[in-house]
């Protein structure tokens, strides 16, 4: 059992998943445990194939594990029924993609309000619908796209589709926010942009943020890396590339900006059933912990 | 809510989904105008098979009849059920005979069926004074001749036969005075006017319809030959034709003459004795219920009795059959728009497989994106049919107007007036008929829709995302 030292919010104990491609099993995560705080901004790392986006779905309910658990707010998800994973999907979680996944019908206000059309039914949109606009406008205003309500996706640009794509999953203001390689797929100034409007809105808000990513850089920003290699939370290579110093552990580029951090900041000891040696503790995290 | 508003942006942005639109709404269309023509031809035809029947008859089962038809009549009229749903009736003596006539020096013969009656109160039955064709006539029935053809009547007087005085001796008796000729005191007879006249194609008037021929006209002497009662033994008379009668069923007008009903008694020497008793109902709805009655009243007399719909029963029945074969085999047009909706719809789910990821994504359930697509498959079905509805409509008020405009811009003639012995394409829209191809085709639209609504409910949400 995984100690927390501040509230979980969402946790995943031994989570397994293997997909089946023809007669070839691959196993994509072999027991995953993570444990992810209120308020934490966490970027989870790894080569391509490492399982990071399948660990990412299998939080957000989008699939399900084949062995494991998953826990939001003390509730076991992962084995809820559809109608209530399609709650929570709509309620809990807001998913940004690479690829923004924006619906093409869709004017970059509708887009936002999309989560909202889904949740409410025909004879309770109309007195929904003045509260929902404006939310929605708030929201396309904080992340800076007041001017281009009424554009289609493809009339925006990547960065302005991943800023609506951001506003429409924060709509319904979600526990969680899974973000899946969201500057993948822009230029250096566009996803600097995205990194920091997601540290805004982490520090700002206090939005949990759980962030696939393979950009170290901006992995670095974020409070917490979690490395994956084949499957399993790295740790023989200490922490995501995190050199360690002097008994501590700082981020490998940038030394002005480098934290260093303490044996004691490495977060979550275990010793699950994915540990080679059991009973010695493993460190699978590392990150700078607020002052509590 | 979603699901509106996404199936109406997917109407609108896609233009396959117009091509579902356009194989329905043709559909529609068509089965409408088949329809109403066919219904058209179809209520004509049993007009006319109506035509000269009336609504309920009582006949005999032989050549010989039953004698006694006013007592029969005042029978009918003393039963209270019978009085009440009983407007006229009327005695009529029907037997086949054999027509002869002179054209341009050929002798023809036809063979007709021959119908006495009497045309007061077979006019007030139904089905004979309104298809005369002079209209004087229509007004007060009769087998008169009027002036024109009395004059050609006597024009054609054979000549009076020679009378030879042969020379003999003075002082010999004078021979005996010879017959004065009889004055001639033919009977009147109206033909079946297909019976007078022959379409001839190549003769065309100015306007494009046929023109008629007539090889008699009213004033000519026709010989009638049938056989008597109980003896059936040959008898003929002569018959001046006095008027045509055109029911435009052609079956009737190439076959029926009618003549005065006490000549053709005494001709065939069975005085006071008919064939049948014609009777015109006030409701022919409350028909089945008469002929129960007639039944029971007449059932020690061997008498027949019949509604004229079961007298042309098969006719009515092969009617009806085409019908609904010609709708079923109609309803697989349909049925093909049905297949085009299928092959478009999983095209268009496949294009929309990230789509449907991102919804899932956002919190629609399997059910949501079912109903999407099925929505989609109603409305487009909703669109094409009610499209399909007003074309087919239009179609059909103005059928003629198109076969002409056909007809003059091809060189083909698609309705042959000969053909038919009417000149306009009859229609008949049937609401209910309308309504049903509607709720079939949207149906069958929402049915094909089905499958394809189906795959893209139960695609893995992630898998949908990852489609590229």
């Amino acid at each position: 059992m995984p100690t927390t030292i501040n509230t979980p919010v969402l946790q995943a104990r031994q989570v397994r998943k293997t997909y089946m491609r023809g007669a070839i099993a691959t196993e994509v995560l072999k027991g995953v445990d993570l444990t992810v705080e209120a308020g934490e901004f966490l970027s989870v790392v790894g080569a391509s194939g490492s399982g990071k986006s399948t660990l990412l779905h299998l939080l957000g309910t989008l699939d399900q594990a084949d062995a494991g658990e998953v826990w939001l707010d003390g509730e076991r998800i992962d084995q809820a029924g559809a109608r209530r994973r399609d709650k929570l999907r709509n309620k809990s979680f807001g998913f940004i993609f690479q690829f923004y996944h924006l619906l093409p019908e869709l004017s970059a206000l509708e887009n936002v309000l999309a989560p909202l059309y889904i949740a409410s039914s025909i004879w309770a949109w109309p007195f929904r619908r003045a509260d929902a606009i404006q939310r929605a406008r708030a929201l396309l205003e904080r992340v800076g796209l007041g001017h281009r309500l009424d554009h289609r996706p493809c009339e925006l640009s990547g960065g302005e589709m991943q800023r609506a794509a951001i506003a429409r999953a924060l709509i319904n203001n979600p526990r969680v926010l899974l973000a899946d390689e969201p500057t993948g797929n822009l230029d250096e100034d566009a996803g600097a942009d995205i990194a920091r409007l997601l540290r805004a809105l982490n520090t700002e808000e206090g939005l949990t943020i759980i962030m696939v990513t393979h950009n170290l850089e901006m992995a670095r920003t974020t409070d917490r890396v979690v490395r994956l290699t084949h499957g399993r939370v790295d740790l023989s290579s200490p922490i995501v590339g995190l050199k360690s110093v002097g008994g501590g552990y700082h981020l490998p580029h940038g030394e002005d900006q480098s934290v260093h951090l303490d044996r004691r900041d490495a977060l979550l000891v275990s010793n699950g059933a994915g540990s080679s040696n059991p009973g010695r503790p493993e460190v699978f995290g590392v990150g700078h912990l607020p002052q509590r | 809510m979603y699901k509106l508003i996404l199936c109406w942006r997917y109407l609108k942005t896609r233009y396959l989904a117009i091509v579902c639109v356009v194989s329905v709404m043709l559909g529609v269309a068509t089965l409408i105008v088949v329809n109403s023509v066919m219904g058209g031809f179809s209520a004509k035809l049993r007009d006319r098979l109506h035509g000269l029947l009336s609504d309920v008859m009582l006949e005999a089962y032989d050549f010989d009849g039953f004698a006694d038809p006013e007592g029969k009549m005042k029978r009918i009229k003393d039963d209270p059920l019978l009085a009440k749903e009983v407007v006229a009736m009327s005695p009529t003596l029907e037997i086949f005979a054999m027509l002869q006539f002179q054209f341009r020096d050929t002798p023809v013969t036809k063979t007709v069926r021959l119908v006495g009656v009497d045309p007061a109160s077979r006019s007030a039955v139904g089905g004979f004074s309104e298809y005369l064709t002079d209209p004087e006539r229509r007004e007060k029935p009769n087998f008169q001749m009027d002036a024109t053809a009395k004059e050609r009547f006597d024009r054609q007087k054979r000549p009076e036969p020679l009378v030879f005085t042969p020379l003999g001796h003075p002082d010999d008796p004078p021979p005996p005075e010879a017959p004065k000729p009889t004055p001639r005191t033919t009977q009147g007879a109206i033909l079946g006017y297909a019976i007078a006249h022959f379409r001839d194609r190549q003769a065309r008037a100015e306007d494009g319809s046929t023109r008629d021929r007539r090889t008699l006209q009213p004033g000519d002497e026709v010989v009638l030959t049938t056989v008597s009662g109980a003896k059936l033994a040959p008898v003929y008379d002569r018959f001046a034709v006095v008027d045509y009668f055109k029911s435009e069923m052609s079956e009737y007008d190439s076959q029926f003459i009618f003549v005065p009903l006490e000549h053709l008694q005494k001709l065939r020497s069975m005085e006071g004795r008919v064939t049948s008793i014609q009777i015109r109902l006030r409701d022919y709805n409350k028909a089945p219920a008469v002929v129960a009655r007639l039944k029971e009243l007449f059932v020690q007399d061997s008498l027949d009795v019949q509604t004229w719909e079961e007298k042309q029963g098969a006719v009515l029945a092969a009617i009806r059959v085409e019908k609904g074969i010609l709708n079923i085999l109609l309803f697989l047009i349909i049925a093909v728009a049905g297949f085009g909706i299928l092959a478009i719809f999983s095209m268009i789910v496949v294009e929309k497989t990230r789509d449907i990821g991102i919804l899932k994504s956002l919190g629609a359930s399997n059910m949501g994106v079912l109903q999407i697509f099925l929505t989609y498959g109603l409305l487009l079905g909703m669109i094409g049919a009610g499209i399909g509805t007003l074309m087919g409509l239009a179609i059909t008020v103005n059928i003629n107007e198109i076969e002409q405009f056909l007809a003059r811009s091809t060189g083909q003639d698609i309705f042959p007036r000969d053909v038919y012995y009417f000149d306009r394409i009859p229609t008949e829209i049937q609401p209910m008929a309308i309504a049903l191809v509607n709720l079939g085709s949207v149906g069958i639209a929402v049915l094909f829709s089905i499958l394809p609504a189906l795959r893209a409910a139960f695609l893995h949400p992630v898998r949908a995302l990852r489609f590229e």
